[in-house]
């Protein structure tokens, strides 16, 4: 008995407590892992910007400001597409370009950015969402943030209130008057995109209505 | 005591001490590994939830933008479905006055995907929707 007690482990015992130990190590193992590819499964970092973006755009427009001194102005028209199409804007050939001041904080400015957002587009074709960012009465260089890379089109609608019949209009152009709210549209083209990037165009895609100033 | 010294020099753990040894390691292990899990779990579970909070969102906007929605909502913002690609999602909204109050009204939204409910819930003032 006490020979025995002085031998400490056998090798038989050890092997086996290393095989049950190995055994439990490697399904801990097998599951994390299952995690770990889900957690990098393709599309999903895009999913988590895309929701990024959608509350930028949010952030920025709510607090689309004017003032009292009239410089700053909300201008919100449909662009056509390309210089050579037929010459009338539709809403479904145009692009929207959006531009205004907002208050809420960006890259450039804690307090005053004119925001402009817009499709880039060039000869060699459409380079996706952008929005330009220029500190408003202050100096500074512009600044180019791309929203959406892979996006093909930009709609946008705008609620306004006459004799207190609301209305959506295609356009709005004004340095005294802010819309009731604006409705954000992004457009991707299922045929050209990314498959692994669907989840996250189909979340852009979600129309945004954003009621503007005074309801927030 | 030479012959004691020798002993105890010769000596392995015993069969006890490994034990507890490795349950502590294991212990440690399965806490840390654990808590990596569950951050790893909520990720994916939240970033799957995204459509459905951008979707809720859209139908509190909808409640904002509807003037009187708050004091008698609508049948057409109570309940209704989502276009493409979401064609399966439903949605119904409710709203309650706070007790004790005229004025504060708590919006709720709920969108169904399949077993997935997603409920986003606001407090919104009468006075907040511009005539």
């Amino acid at each position: 008995m006490t020979t025995a007690r002085r031998q400490g482990m056998t090798l038989m015992e050890v092997v086996v407590a290393l095989a049950i130990a190995g055994t439990a190590l490697a399904a801990g193992a097998a599951a994390l892992g299952f995690l770990v590819d889900q957690h990098s499964r393709p599309g999903i970092q895009d999913v988590a910007a895309a929701s990024a973006v959608r509350t930028t755009l949010r952030d920025w427009t709510s607090h689309a400001r004017l003032t009292t001194e009239g410089d700053a102005e909300f201008r919100g028209t449909p662009v056509r597409r390309a210089l050579n199409a037929f010459p009338i804007a539709t809403h479904d050939s145009a692009d929207a370009e959006l531009t205004f001041v907002t208050t809420a904080p960006t890259d450039v400015a804690m307090a005053g950015t004119q925001v402009r957002i817009h499709m880039q587009r060039d000869s060699g074709g459409v380079h996706g969402l952008v929005a330009e960012l220029t500190p408003f009465r202050a100096r500074g260089a512009p600044v180019t943030i791309t929203l959406a890379p892979d996006a093909t089109g930009f709609q946008s609608r705008y609620l306004g209130s006459l004799f207190g019949n609301r209305v959506w209009q295609n356009s709005w152009i004004s340095t005294s008057v802010l819309p009731v709210a604006i409705e954000l549209r992004v457009l991707f083209d299922p045929a050209t995109a990314d498959p692994a990037s669907a989840a996250a165009h189909a979340l852009i895609a979600v129309p945004m209505t954003i009621p503007l100033g005074a309801l927030r | 005591m030479t012959a004691m010294h020798r002993n105890r020099a010769r000596r392995g753990f015993t069969m006890l001490e490994a034990v507890v040894a490795l349950a502590i390691i294991g212990l440690v292990c399965v806490g840390v590994l654990g808590a990596y899990g569950a951050t790893l779990r909520a990720d994916v579970v939240a970033v799957d939830r995204l459509p459905l909070a951008a979707l809720a969102e859209e139908r509190i906007s909808a409640v904002d933008l509807e003037p009187g929605s708050l004091e008698r909502l609508p049948d057409s913002l109570a309940r209704g479905t989502f276009g493409a690609p979401y064609q399966t999602a439903t949605w119904d909204t409710e709203v309650r006055r706070v007790a004790q109050s005229e004025a504060l009204f708590d919006v709720t939204v709920r969108v169904h995907d399949g077993t997935d409910v997603f409920t986003l819930r606001t407090r919104r003032h009468r006075t907040a929707v511009r005539p």
